[in-house]
């Protein structure tokens, strides 16, 4: 593939809103902005005396660990007071169940190699809507498996891993290279070449997947139930993957992304940060996915903060057990991460798509495991909501929610993203009241 | 090395053996399912890398497995995501356009190359042969004509759609590639559900992927070919010939890196105020240890027991500075004696201590916890719910553990964890030994919860060694590495007979993975359902 040498790094300003698809957009057909979704995970709860404003409605102030949102004050929309009891567990396990129920509403189920729970809303939105961009979603993290040991009392490590899960029993792999996300979305097509050399190249494909699964096919007449059903993941995958061949790359998204901020691996968290920053950024500007889901650490992640001067790991600090150093360090880490995410935000409001923004077109909603890492509690859970969905979400406000159930948020969440359900999770019995 | 005459015995004994096949089918008992294994990242890469000769090594970039009872291969475990397999696909063009920018690469993996003057026909002949041996290989299995003719149809789909040979050819080893038997391990069942040994080549695939993550080379197919490998002396001989291989190296990676925790060591961060001396090259330094260490068991045979008692070590110059030997600069990694220091094996390794440890300070429940879990498979029950951090920041170590053990809800897991993680205060975050902690002289003494008492580290690694559980838990190790699965009820009988063999082997770490090969387990199948792990 030949390396395109316009950068995409160079600045927000220097981002124009772009045509997306060459061809099969919704968008270009209606001229309306797609509505876009971004999950965004922070790992082990939120200093929720620090978090959560006095005053409910709009006009509230914003407690210390949410001040870095300051400027974005009127694209949120802070829900407090959610509870997600199907996360709470009455036995160990509490940061897997809590992970695994963020965007699923749903009680995990416990096991070692077997998991359960799923599916998660970006997958459920993604099948409605992801099936015209290159990728029908990305689930993205910054950090990998660990390289030894179990997860969390007798949970599934994928529980702790992944937020985004395509079935009950299988989740997305959480991709934590920016380059191999990128080089997923644009999958070896290359804008600069002749039509007939891509239409050659996406040939090859759809006969190398047509093979491939008709042999899984075959092969699963061959095998027993259990092999049957590893089978069907990947028939599932090959038949996924073959819908989306026949996209092609946008000659500005596609070639101009591949500046040379992603040919090398980022060589600390915060490279690593602000590289998937511009990825989603890119991702969504491009339409080249609609559903995104980011991990800024895995399940109970216990990472330290040395350029924040906190040498305890993250989980560690969130047992504080009352001790005061403890919980100011733990507020200083806690501050940094809604600093990442208001950066990510105003990333995206600096992009200028139709009449508004690109965060205009987005929904994106943050929350973590557990409310607070100190008792592993799933009551009270920190919230965030950001975009306007395209108009259905009205922002500038504190929500109090009052103990109702965190699947009512999910089920408002895929309402405003145009997949009405009437149900979701455990007990999203319906949409969250006043959302 | 491994014994160069046992080697050549088994090798004359074979060729007079008449052993039927199902030798050792009168101990088969009972069986337990498995599932279809897929291939994990250092699987991929080394099947790729022994197939078709590639440098690149895609896996490294890929999502990591999950990881389940402590390995990230185990079969039911591993899920297969849209997103994975479209990492498979751009790995096989990755791979492939590799091979076509370096033509002596390319000559290698597909053996045929058409002269020009050659008609379609004679070209679809050659490309014919070149496939035949491909399928073997990558699907590790003798290719049926089914096979071949599948991949040729994709070869003739290029070719009329206006593609030269090579460029067809690319398209057969991308679906070779993407295909499913080669990124599954598939192991065909009987219907009936009766357990029945696995066919040759399947058990030619369970002994690569076991020893070197890795596929079948060409002795070992050619053992299955022969039909052979179901004999025991031939299986033994196989283990024997295939540890002695470069590639048995993944033993260390991937098991020991797993079980014993060397991969710990990739994540470490030390805090550089209180540890300035702990740097890469230490670091590495520390992994080196390991990892000869572990090669040890392998390369020598040795007795486990000694992976605890061991009084000799791998160092290179920085490290043995570490340990406080004095010894003038030398290049290279040397074996030297521990027996003038404070230290006993795995245990008091710098590596381990440091990979046990948080960034700026020893912590001894976590280090007494890993013993239970990994040398002994008693891992811990959870915290009851609602236990919080019991807030004691004064006083020694010992006191601020004493005062969790006080507590009832804390009381069952300390009592258990405290005695043996304490015993290792001599060694510091970064395992460098020290008699006082800052808060006054160490003391390493303690008192098992079967009443054993020990003054330190070397002793409480001697009791360990002594423990049948020790024994017990490292065949269990071995066993789930190789299976990809938990052991089941069903598999029990298996395991006490290897442990009692394993016994009588003196516990040599070679005998015991001779043992799991030949043992019904390994060379079994059944049809299952799905398998249920509840947690107890």
């Amino acid at each position: 593939m030949k390396l395109g040498r316009r950068r995409w790094l160079g600045g927000a300003a220097a981002m124009v809103a772009l045509p997306l698809l060459e061809a099969g957009s919704p968008r270009a057909a209606t001229g309306g902005e797609p509505t876009r979704l971004l999950a965004y995970y922070v790992p082990n709860g939120m200093p929720m005396d620090a978090w959560t404003p006095a005053e409910a409605g709009p006009g509230f102030a914003l407690p210390p660990v949410l001040a870095p949102l300051e400027a974005l004050r009127d694209e949120i929309v802070v829900v407090s007071g959610l509870r997600n009891a199907p996360a709470d567990i009455d036995s160990a396990g509490h940061h897997a169940a809590g992970t695994a129920g963020f965007l699923t509403g749903a009680r995990a189920r416990r096991s070692e190699s077997a998991p359960e729970v799923g599916p998660s809303i970006d997958q459920v939105f993604a099948r409605e809507h992801g099936t015209d961009t290159l990728v029908d979603s990305l689930a993205l993290g910054l950090s990998g498996g660990d390289g030894v040991g179990n997860c969390d009392n007798g949970f599934s490590c994928a529980y702790s891993r992944s937020i985004s899960w395509d079935s009950p029993t299988t989740p997305r792999a959480t991709i934590v290279s920016p380059r191999l996300a990128f080089e997923l979305m644009v999958h070896g097509d290359d804008p600069t070449a002749t039509a007939s050399a891509r239409a050659r190249r996406r040939a090859r494909r759809h006969s190398v997947l047509d093979y491939v699964g008709d042999q899984a096919r075959d092969l699963r007449g061959e095998l027993g139930a259990a092999d049957r059903a590893k089978l069907d993941e990947y028939f599932a995958s090959v038949r996924d993957v073959e819908r989306r061949i026949d996209r092609s790359v946008d000659a500005e998204c596609g070639a101009a992304a591949l500046g040379d901020a992603l040919v090398h691996e980022p060589v600390d968290v915060l490279e690593h940060l602000s590289l998937m920053n511009e990825l989603i950024v890119l991702a969504l500007r491009c339409d080249a996915t609609r559903a995104i889901t980011f991990m800024l650490g895995n399940s109970a992640s216990n990472r330290s903060f040395p350029f924040l001067g906190i040498e305890a790991g993250h989980h560690d600090l969130s047992h504080h057990a009352g001790n005061a150093a403890s919980r100011e360090a733990l507020r200083v880490v806690s501050t940094w991460e809604v600093e990442q995410f208001a950066a990510l935000l105003q990333r995206l409001r600096d992009v200028p798509e139709g009449e508004g923004t690109l965060l205009d077109h987005c929904l994106v909603l943050l929350s973590s495991e557990l409310s607070d890492g100190n008792t592993h509690t799933h009551d009270d859970l920190p919230v965030i909501l950001a975009g306007r969905a395209g108009g259905a979400l009205e922002t500038g406000r504190h929500l109090r929610a009052d103990g109702r159930p965190w699947a009512e948020l999910l089920v408002s969440v895929l309402a405003a993203l145009d997949v009405p359900v009437e149900r979701f999770g455990d007990d999203g019995e319906g949409p969250l009241p006043g959302l | 090395m491994i014994r160069p005459f046992a080697l050549a015995a088994a090798l004359v004994a074979s060729a007079a053996c008449a052993e039927p096949p199902d030798a050792l089918a009168d101990e088969l008992g009972s069986v337990a399912p498995s599932v279809v294994r897929r291939l994990g990242r250092s699987q991929y890469d080394a099947t790729v890398r022994d197939l078709l000769g590639t440098s690149l090594r895609p896996g490294t970039r890929f999502p990591a497995d999950a990881h389940a009872h402590g390995f990230d291969t185990i079969a039911e475990a591993m899920s297969l995501s849209p997103t994975q397999l479209e990492l498979y696909e751009l790995a096989a063009d990755q791979i492939v356009d590799q091979l076509r920018a370096d033509p002596p690469g390319w000559a290698r993996a597909v053996p045929c190359s058409p002269a020009p003057a050659q008609t379609p026909a004679e070209a679809r002949a050659c490309a014919a042969s070149a496939i035949e041996p491909l399928v073997t290989r990558a699907w590790r299995r003798p290719a049926t004509a089914d096979d071949v003719a599948g991949l040729l149809g994709l070869y003739d789909q290029a070719r009329a759609a206006g593609d030269g040979f090579e460029d067809a050819m690319a398209q057969v080893l991308r679906a070779l590639l993407v295909s499913p038997h080669f990124l599954f391990r598939i192991e065909h069942t009987a219907a009936d559900g009766e357990a029945h040994p696995v066919s040759d080549h399947e058990l030619a695939t369970r002994l690569s992927y076991f020893l070197w993550s890795s596929m079948p080379d060409a002795p070992l197919r050619a053992s299955a070919d022969a039909g052979r490998l179901h004999h025991a002396d031939e299986l033994e001989q196989q283990v024997r010939r295939m540890l002695e291989d470069p590639r048995a190296e993944a033993l260390v990676d991937d098991f020991a890196g797993q079980w014993l925790y060397i991969r710990a060591l990739d994540d470490v961060f030390r805090d550089v105020s209180r540890f300035p001396h702990f740097d890469e090259e230490l670091r590495d330094a520390m992994e080196q240890e390991l990892r000869w260490m572990f090669r040890s068991f392998i390369e020598e045979d040795r007795d486990v027991r000694e992976l605890l008692t061991g009084q000799r070590t791998f160092a290179n110059h920085r490290l043995a500075g570490h340990y406080g030997l004095a010894t003038s600069p030398y290049e290279g990694v040397r074996e030297l004696p521990l027996d003038t220091l404070p230290r006993s094996g795995w245990l008091t390794t710098p590596g381990l201590m440091t990979a046990l440890s948080p960034p700026f300070r020893t912590s001894p429940p976590q280090r007494g916890r890993w013993v239970l879990s990994q040398l002994l498979c008693q891992p811990l029950d959870p915290p009851p719910p609602g236990v919080t951090a019991v807030a004691v920041p004064e006083g020694t170590i010992r006191e601020r553990l004493e005062a969790h053990q006080a507590d009832p809800a804390c009381a069952g897991c300390h009592v258990a964890m405290d005695p043996i993680g304490l015993s290792f205060e001599h060694y510091d975050a970064v395992g460098a030994f020290r008699q006082d902690d800052g808060d006054g002289p160490v003391d390493a003494s303690g008192v098992l919860p079967s009443g054993e008492a020990f003054d330190d580290a070397v002793e409480l690694a001697a009791l360990i060694a002594d423990d049948p559980a020790f024994i017990e838990c490292t065949v269990r190790q071995v066993f789930t590495y190789a299976m990809g699965r938990a052991p089941a009820e069903a598999d029990q009988p298996h395991l006490d007979q290897i442990v009692e063999r394993f016994a009588a082997a003196d516990y040599r770490f070679v005998d015991l993975l001779v043992l799991v090969v030949r043992s019904v387990p390994f060379r079994y199948a059944v049809a299952g359902a799905r398998t249920e792990d509840e947690f107890p």
